[in-house]
């Protein structure tokens, strides 16, 4: 008898425990209310509409604000977003100096990019190369890579770790949130920078966020044929805004 | 420049020099004309020395030359005298100026004469270089070149440096408003040797007070000139001191990251712009616009266009300025921890062709220069995004692509896909909700939707408002669903979940509809849940039996 007690007992607190756990996160209802952010450049603005509106109107040096005037009208900022913060973007380390290379010795660099986007739904971040690394007085060029298979793009990553296969090729790690674009999961996979106009997304969220940082590695490898000299490129970074 | 009481005839093919009034002045003797010289400034030293030229034998000319800028003096008072009076005078040539220092109406016209010709003259000779001289005016370029003839390139380069960074406003570039004392002191201090002829001012009329000012005006611009040596020299210290300085980060922030305009031609729209650097480098940064499309992601991406073509008027750019303060400006340059407020101002005219715009306004900066090393530079850039509406606007239109949920699920949150095509030819808005009713027909939940722009003749899956949020917490139970869809999605965070469920989308394109309604079921069960109970309790029990076993 007092072991069927006992039995019995184990049971409950054991299913006791695993429903505790799961009424912890029972039906959350979502707000009815909306939170709207109204208002003006100089003074307050806005008009509440409807009775399950919450509207937070605002005033300040910038906002998100509706501005009108004869025949038009502005909606600043996105309507359903609150903070106001701004969208920033951040390049450490804006000059990649690769130092000498020697032939056959692949040198590698990292910087890291940093977007906030707390005001905006969703951002992404392309890059582009205005040329190949080239020595501008006699146009030598060091080709982008194509990895150790022959078959890395702008779009499609591959593993580059032979250093008997030469070119200029980035990589990118998550360092804060999960933003790198697909194809870098494993660490020797690397693409080629496109060139300009065209630019391809190496960082994107569909989300908002706050500090979300990448580091961008530059990898560089020579053959012993290749023409002694400076060789520079611009990388371009845009950041934009999701609509 | 020089004004003389002779009145100058305009030369013809045939004229000799010797039938020019200098020469014939000259005839008189060369050291009395040398005096008159020196006096009255009568004629340009260049003149006297090609009079003298023809005059003499070519063995007395070396000598002659010697004596005659023994005469006048090292400094060439006459020629400086000839440049203050082209620089003091504003493009109008304020004559009455002239006549109050008692210069005939004669000596005018000459002056008129010369300085037209020389004028034309150097602009013919140098016309490039005059408009390259750092976005100086026509009249200012000739009138440096004219003052700097004699200088050599390099110098010219410095001192035209000198003098956009030492007080010249673009203003007084661009009109050629050279007529202040303190102008003419600057050019005076930079053009006369160290000793600085006051003298020759004083001969111009100019009063002691004027030159006390000047004095003053020369001292101020020697002060910033020696700043602006000790920070070159500091810079270049520091750059060969501390070669790590090129490795700077740039940053910069910009606010609404969207604007959404609607307008009826014409307009003048005015939308306002934040932006800062909140770094710890100053940056320049120049504006830019492309226009883009939405991207195929279906989230809201864009994708950038390499010309405007594709909207309803592809010069929209053209009426499109930003205004810092009173300026209209296509670069800015931000201190460290800078903000700035600008003016986003476009104009549309009466005839603007009516339709969407979708363009964004790009803020990038430079990159730096390379050094002696193989180097990969960096320029980053942030932009805007406009969706400009250009009315009145047609009926709004769409479609409701797809409303779906999965059929079975183990546990929450459930992710329902929404996506909205808008088929109409002006952004829209959607506004709607998800109600979830379990199998008693009681509504257990609601997923409002984002209220997101979808662009015209475009489709964009629609996610919901719990998405927002940057609360770590908040965005942990949705995250696994939210990182799992490689598209947006709207997302009901229930977790625990039993029976079928209705889901119920309500949409409306906009105020005036139309409206959708569609619903899609799934049924829940916790399969794992159950599972795990299982398993424990089976442990649990055969844990308690093998103990029975024992104790009995």
């Amino acid at each position: 008898m007092r072991n069927k007690i006992f039995l019995g007992l184990i049971i409950f607190y054991i299913l006791n425990f695993i429903f505790y756990i799961s009424e912890a996160n029972a039906q959350t209802m979502t707000n009815d209310n909306y939170i709207l952010q109204m208002g003006n450049l100089n003074s307050i603005a806005g008009k509440p509409t409807g009775g399950n509106y919450q509207l937070s109107f605002t005033s300040g040096e910038s906002g998100q604000n509706l501005f009108s005037g004869p025949n038009y009208k502005v909606k600043a900022g996105f309507q359903y977003i609150h903070p106001l913060n701004t969208f920033s973007f951040t390049i450490s380390n804006t000059s990649i100096d690769f130092g000498l290379i020697s032939p056959t010795t692949p040198v590698t660099r990292t910087n890291n990019l940093t977007v906030t986007n707390e005001s905006a739904y969703g951002y992404a971040v392309t890059v582009s190369q205005n040329h190949n690394l080239r020595v501008n007085s006699s146009g030598q060029e060091i080709p982008a890579t194509t990895c150790d298979s022959g078959t890395c793009t702008t779009t499609t990553s591959d593993a580059w770790t032979s250093s008997l296969v030469y070119g200029f090729g980035y990589r990118c790690d998550n360092v804060s949130g999960t933003d790198c674009a697909g194809g870098f999961s494993d660490s020797t996979f690397y693409k080629q920078f496109a060139a300009s106009p065209s630019a391809v997304t190496v960082m994107s969220s569909p989300n908002v966020g706050k500090n979300r940082q990448t580091q961008i590695t530059y990898k560089v490898n020579v053959a012993v044929t290749q023409a002694a000299g400076l060789y520079t490129n611009i990388i371009n970074y845009i950041a934009t805004p999701s609509f | 420049m020089q004004i003389s009481n002779i009145k100058l005839k305009k030369p013809q093919r045939g004229d000799k020099l010797w039938d020019s009034p200098f020469t014939r002045e000259l005839k008189f003797g060369t050291r009395k004309i040398m005096a008159q010289i020196k006096l009255w400034c009568r004629i340009s030293l260049s003149e006297a020395v090609k009079a003298l030229n023809v005059l003499l034998k070519p063995g007395e000319r070396l000598e002659q030359m010697r004596l005659f800028f023994k005469a006048t003096g090292p400094r060439a008072s006459l020629a400086t005298c000839g440049k203050l009076a082209s620089l003091l005078l504003p493009r109008g040539r304020d004559y009455r100026l002239a006549k109050l220092k008692g210069i005939s109406n004669m000596q005018i016209s000459n002056f008129k004469y010369i300085w037209k010709r020389r004028w034309v003259f150097h602009l013919k000779s140098n016309r490039k270089s005059a408009f390259r001289l750092y976005g100086f005016s026509k009249e200012f370029a000739a009138d440096f070149l004219l003052a700097t003839r004699n200088q050599s390139l390099l110098y010219k380069q410095r001192l035209a440096s000198v003098l956009n960074k030492c007080g010249y406003t673009t203003a007084q570039k661009q009109t050629g408003l050279r007529a202040s004392l303190a102008t003419c002191g600057k050019l005076a201090s930079l053009l006369l040797p160290r000793e600085r002829d006051y003298r020759l001012a004083k001969l111009k009329g100019i009063s002691n007070m004027q030159i006390s000012n000047t004095q003053k005006e020369d001292k101020y611009i020697h002060t910033r000139i020696n700043k602006l040596i000790c920070l070159f020299a500091y810079l270049l210290i520091f750059a060969f001191a501390a070669p790590q300085a090129r490795a700077q980060d740039i940053s910069f922030g910009i606010y609404p990251p969207i604007s959404q305009i609607e307008a009826k031609a014409p307009a003048d729209i005015k939308s306002p712009i934040f932006i800062e650097n909140p770094g710890d480098f100053p940056i320049e940064l120049n504006i830019s616009y492309k226009a883009f499309i939405p991207a195929q992601s279906e989230d809201g991406k864009v994708e950038f266009l390499d010309n405007f073509e594709s909207l309803p008027d592809p010069l929209i750019t053209k009426k499109v300025f930003i205004i810092d303060g009173v300026n209209q400006i296509t670069s800015l340059t931000l201190s460290p921890k800078q903000k700035k407020n600008l003016i986003m101002e476009i104009i549309l005219p009466a005839k603007q062709p009516k339709g969407d715009y979708y363009f964004s306004v790009i803020f990038s900066s430079a990159a730096q220069s390379a050094d002696a090393s193989n180097i990969s530079l960096q320029t980053g850039a942030i932009s805007m995004n406009i969706l400009l509406t250009v009315g009145p606007k047609g009926k709004t239109n769409g479609v409701l692509e797809n409303f779906s949920a999965p059929l079975f699920v183990d546990s929450g949150p459930v992710a329902f896909n929404v996506a909205v095509k808008n088929t109409g030819n002006h952004f829209i808005q959607p506004e709607g909700e998800i109600i979830i009713k379990n199998m008693f027909g009681q509504a257990v939940g609601k997923v409002p939707l984002l209220q997101v722009n979808i662009l015209s003749d475009s489709t964009r899956r629609i996610p919901d408002t719990l998405q927002l949020t940057t609360d770590e917490v908040q965005y942990e139970k949705i995250k696994r669903v939210v990182e799992k869809n490689t598209f947006p999605v709207a997302i009901w965070p229930e977790k625990f979940l039993l029976g079928p469920y209705t889901a119920t989308l309500t949409l409306s394109l906009s105020d005036d509809g139309p409206v959708f309604k569609k619903s899609a079921g799934f049924f829940a069960f916790p399969v794992s849940l159950i599972l795990a109970i299982l398993i424990v309790v089976s442990i649990t029990i055969f844990v308690i039996l093998r103990v029975r076993q024992k104790i009995e």
